[in-house]
């Protein structure tokens, strides 16, 4: 047999070339994320630290260990689950504008953290210092569970209701319900977790520690593997699910996969993170009209780093001014992310789902 | 050339519908049918009378209330889902709601059930998407970026697509309803040619009468008593069950034209002398202006001459008019009409 079809399929040129721009930003991203900050550190001095080597400046050593290190991977790390959540949801709703954000998935952690955060009683390490593992992994477990119950909660709506804005308005108002519960819970609390609870409702990735980051940084794999393991039914998904079935696939399962792998992804960021807006909704969009495709075994890679991307970027804005004071992390990804939704909406055709 | 050719699906005492909260609603019952491979099947039913679920039941959509449906001698229900998409494919009439995506995507979905999970296409694959393009007429169409196509363009692919399963079985609710008269026609012939060179049953739905007693090997006609009566396009004429499963009222089925026209009572009666296409066409003037043609001058109330260059005098009662072009010939024809109620 022959070498089948010339010219039928374009070569993957452009894109290796795309990926390869992307993986270049991501590491010269991570390099600004180590050197810009509050404190300046030389260049060399930074390389040797991070390497490994000592240096005579302890307190040098300290920030980039204990803050820049982190805070790096954290934005790297959340903007690619925050992502890849954002894909599996879009293609889960065939909604162009789903995300774990507006869809209420990040209320649905926020109450999980909040009711953790009064039953355990005084502070998370998000909320001061010195939380132990066992109440980092009950957080995180509860963020997950809390953004499971409502992602579940949309998708049942979902089903009755096909229009793609009801779904949004519905997500929308059980966001706002669970937002309400967690009001109610944070006004028993004291005045100083409080105040607390609404700088981690800005979102931050400088606020996680290490001992955090070997929580995030397993259960974000395990969503990256999972959103990489459902590819090709996510695929045929686009074609709706109808022919999805008539292709051999199995809905109801690959509902409760993506279901499990974009909550997972979406609670574990929300846990430590806060509620990051918009990363989710406008980097698949992003990635889409980068590569030009809505082939998720191109797309998820795609996310993944740009994702990453756009969240060191959204970091790195947000300490810029000043130099001192940071900006709410949530402000600076709405202001970039915002634009991008409202130009989705009135570019569907564009767009990945049309109709 | 095959053995058991005329057991290739077999629906027995089927009896299909949807089942709520142990409240059955029965839509069909009774069918029993079986077709060889190869075979081109309209099944046509008025709208709403379940032809989509009767093809979602045989699709294994959707589960049948009774009954049996059996493929190549096995229960439909004995498949897993993989087999069941090598076997049978869909032409649905939801319409696709993607972008960022060409034609020869749309095919390769075609060839999910025969490759691995990560969906890698091998050269033998490719080979099957190309031929299924070429097969449809859509090759052209393979780097076209698929929201910028046609309905019938769009179509064409879908059914690409379908072939690309290379099923035993294809499926196709309504293919041509976003799709223009010649185009209807011409999509019929593709898929009676598919099934011929391919060996493949194709069952198509549609209410589009016409084509479908001019294309089909076989009829499935929902009749009205909601049972599925099957034979050749003549054989149902013949025997008037067409012309019983779908009469309404103010319509009647025209055995010699395969179509129905209006059926309106107590007609006004014209007779009309004349040859060729001028005569033909002046015939359909007045059909359309509410008269009855008859063919004795006796028994009308009008009488119509048409010469061969399409000047015309019409004469009736105390009534006489000439004129050269059929716009003019039906507005007479009415108002005659009009003064006779």
């Amino acid at each position: 047999m022959q070498e089948s079809t010339p010219r039928l399929k374009p070569t993957g040129k452009r894109q290796v070339t795309l990926f390869f721009a992307l993986l270049i930003g991501v590491v010269v991203l991570a390099i600004l994320g180590l050197t810009l900050g509050s404190v300046n550190i030389p260049l060399n001095e930074i390389w040797k630290i991070s390497t490994g080597y000592s240096t005579t400046n302890t307190s040098w050593q300290t920030i980039v260990i204990d803050i820049r290190v982190p805070r790096t991977f954290t934005a790297l790390i959340a903007g690619a689950a925050i992502g890849l959540a954002g894909l599996q949801m879009q293609t889960l709703f065939r909604n162009p504008l789903a995300d774990p954000f507006v869809l209420g998935i990040s209320s649905g952690a926020s109450l999980g953290v909040a009711l953790i955060v009064l039953t355990v009683g005084s502070a998370g390490a998000v909320f001061g210092a010195g939380l132990g593992l066992f109440e980092n992994v009950s957080l995180a477990i509860a963020a997950i569970i809390g953004s499971t119950i409502v992602l579940f909660i949309v998708l049942l709506i979902a089903e009755r209701v096909r229009s793609a804005v009801t779904i949004l308005i519905v997500g929308l108002m059980v966001g706002y319900l669970v937002s309400a519960i967690v009001m109610l819970l944070v006004a028993w609390s004291e005045p100083q977790q409080l105040s607390r609870f609404v700088v981690w409702g800005f979102g931050s990735f400088r606020s996680v520690t290490w001992d955090e980051l070997r929580i995030l940084a397993p259960v974000s794999l395990l969503g990256f593997l999972i959103a990489g393991s459902i590819v090709k039914p996510l695929n045929a998904l686009l074609l709706g699910e109808d022919y999805a079935k008539s292709l051999g696939i199995n809905i109801r399962a690959l509902r409760i996969i993506t279901m499990a792998g974009s909550s997972l992804l979406a609670g574990i960021v929300t846990a430590f993170c806060g509620p990051i807006a918009f990363i989710g909704v406008a980097t698949p969009h992003i990635a889409r009209s980068l590569f030009k495709t809505s082939d998720h075994r191109i797309l998820v890679p795609a996310v993944l780093l740009s994702g990453a991307i756009i969240a060191m970027i959204a970091e790195l804005v947000a300490q810029l001014p000043g130099n001192n004071s940071v900006l709410p992390l949530n402000a600076v990804t709405s202001l970039l992310g915002a634009p991008v939704v409202v130009i989705v909406l009135i570019r569907s055709r564009l767009g990945a789902f049309t109709g | 050339m095959m053995n058991n050719v005329d057991s290739f699906l077999e629906i027995n005492e089927l009896e299909i519908g949807y089942k709520y909260r142990r409240k059955s609603n029965i839509v069909l019952s009774k069918i029993n049918l079986t077709t060889r491979r190869g075979e081109f099947i309209c099944l046509l039913g008025k709208n709403g009378s379940g032809k989509s679920t009767f093809l979602r039941t045989l699709a294994g959509m959707q589960k049948e209330l009774n009954g049996s449906i059996l493929l190549n001698r096995q229960p439909l229900s004995n498949f897993g889902n993989r087999e069941k998409a090598k076997k049978i494919a869909v032409v649905l009439t939801e319409r696709l709601q993607i972008g960022a995506m060409r034609g020869y995507d749309i095919v390769e979905f075609g060839r999910y059930p025969h490759t691995g999970w990560v969906g890698k296409l091998t050269a033998a694959d490719h080979a099957i998407v190309k031929q299924c393009l070429e097969d449809v007429g859509a090759i052209h169409l393979a780097n076209r970026e698929i929201n910028q196509l046609s309905d019938g363009e769009r179509q064409r692919l879908i059914i690409a697509r379908a072939l690309a399963q290379e099923p035993e079985l294809m499926l196709l609710d309504e293919p041509s309803s976003f799709l223009d008269a010649p185009a209807k026609i011409e999509l019929a012939i593709l898929l009676r040619d598919l099934a011929y060179k391919r060996n493949i049953t194709v069952i198509a739905a549609t209410h589009d009468l016409d084509i479908s007693l001019r294309t089909s090997d076989t009829i499935w006609l929902i009749t009205e008593n909601h049972e599925i009566e099957n034979g050749s396009p003549e054989d149902l004429i013949a025997n008037n069950s067409i012309a019983k499963a779908f009469s309404g009222d103010k319509t009647k089925f025209n055995n010699s034209k395969r179509t129905f026209e209006p059926d309106e009572k107590n007609l006004n009666k014209a007779y009309v002398e004349g040859k060729g296409q001028p005569f033909e066409l002046a015939l359909s003037a007045l059909e359309r202006s509410g008269w009855q043609i008859v063919l004795s001058p006796n028994e009308a109330q009008m009488r119509i001459s048409i010469s061969s260059n399409g000047q015309w005098r019409v004469m009736a009662d105390n009534f006489e008019k000439t004129g050269e072009n059929f716009a003019e010939l039906a507005s007479a024809a009415q108002k005659l009409k009009n003064h006779a109620l």
